[in-house]
């Protein structure tokens, strides 16, 4: 089964762990390949999971119905279906009266975190998220990442090399 | 007069936290290359929710922050070679961009060789390209390799040069007093630091422990 029918395929289970693998699974891919394309269907396959898990998106039927079969239209047929998806999840949380923290924004911070932590520098992951620099940092600064890692160089010697450069 | 080159990382904790006043104080200069004032003016200007960050950073350029024409060729070469470092089954791994190679463009043009860096990815390649290698492949879960004549060649270019982040900045403005708060200097530190982390400097916890026991041990 190929990535479009796996994304299709789990979204119609609404199975939020099976999208968020398969997300994790892209983004290695678009990584390595150096791919924003995937990069972008990653961010998808996320926002879709907390989308799929979230009982509010549900509450008004009728347009949660719409937004189901015009996705499984679009999974399934669509050319141009990145872009596509990309604005029926802005316009589902529009909906919902979030307009600028929608979903898909906190998707794409939260896998520009992730390349950050994977090695990409801050200026690159930015960019193939599309977010801005300040917003990733702001991400990256409550994220584990750093403690995670440490650092070869010690204090001591770091700050010695300040004292003397300034 | 000190020199010391930023990238756009170590501004963007510094103007989150209103502390972009702080280079003022130091008896050094603070350079950065048009793609780091591009990062932390040109762009943020365009979007509603950080304009007013990049008019503060505006503020701070030929102020506290002296924009310094880079070599293109030289920018073009550290990308290349940068983004020729690390491989997976024979394709290269893109790791880094125009900012923060524009930033080592401008130090090893001017024969700087302290950095100011906040984002961690950029200081391994400079420090431990062999940690960097290790942090993909561990988090990725894919075999990467590393390419020995062109960390040779990284190497030879970075040579000498130190980074330090806005942490290490900012504990030294604290020891002289720079920032002269009417609180413990152990708290101030801590605050201080604690809120750089939070902005995006990659500080570990463990390390602001150790700053503050460095700038102002317990009595």
């Amino acid at each position: 089964m190929n990535i479009d029918s796996k994304l299709s395929e789990f979204f119609k289970n609404s199975d939020p762990r099976g999208l968020r693998s398969l997300s994790d699974q892209i983004m290695v891919e678009g990584f390595v390949k150096k791919d924003k394309k995937e990069i972008r269907l990653a961010v998808i396959a996320h926002s879709l999971s907390i989308i799929v898990q979230k009982d509010y998106y549900k509450k008004d039927k009728a347009y949660w119905d719409n937004f189901v079969s015009t996705l499984k239209t679009q999974l399934n047929d669509s050319e141009n279906f990145l872009d596509e998806i990309e604005k029926e999840i802005v316009e589902l949380d529009g909906h919902f009266g979030r307009y600028k923290e929608n979903v898909l924004h906190l998707s794409r911070i939260r896998k520009g975190s992730t390349l950050y932590a994977w090695g990409v520098s801050l200026t690159l992951a930015s960019s193939l998220v599309d977010v801005p620099e300040y917003e990733l940092m702001k991400q990256i600064g409550r994220t584990k990442i750093v403690d995670e890692e440490g650092s070869q160089t010690s204090v001591e010697s770091r700050l010695k090399v300040a004292e003397e450069s300034l | 007069m000190k020199a010391v080159v930023c990238d756009s990382s170590s501004i963007i904790t510094l103007s989150s936290n209103c502390l972009l006043w702080v280079f003022d104080k130091f008896d050094a200069e603070f350079l950065i290359p048009n793609y780091v004032k591009k990062e932390i003016v040109d762009n943020p200007l365009k979007t509603k929710r950080f304009a007013f960050e990049a008019m503060r950073n505006s503020m701070a350029i030929n102020k506290s922050l002296k924009v310094v024409e880079t070599n293109k060729e030289l920018l073009n070469k550290i990308i290349e070679l940068s983004n020729k470092l690390l491989s997976h089954k024979g394709r290269t791994i893109e790791i880094i961009q125009y900012g923060e190679a524009d930033a080592l463009a401008l130090a090893i043009e001017k024969g700087l060789k302290t950095l100011l860096v906040d984002e961690k990815n950029t200081r391994l390649m400079i420090e431990d390209k062999e940690r960097l290698r290790k942090v993909i492949e561990k988090r990725t879960g894919k075999s990467i390799e590393i390419d020995t004549d062109v960390s040779r060649d990284l190497e030879k270019m970075l040579k000498g040069m130190k980074v330090i982040r806005s942490s290490e900045l900012l504990a030294i403005a604290i020891k002289r007093n720079i920032i002269d708060w009417p609180f413990p200097k152990r708290e101030i530190l801590k605050s201080v630091l604690t809120s750089a982390k939070y902005s995006g400097c990659a500080v570990s916890s463990e390390e602001i422990h150790q700053i503050i026991d460095a700038i102002e041990p317990h009595s």
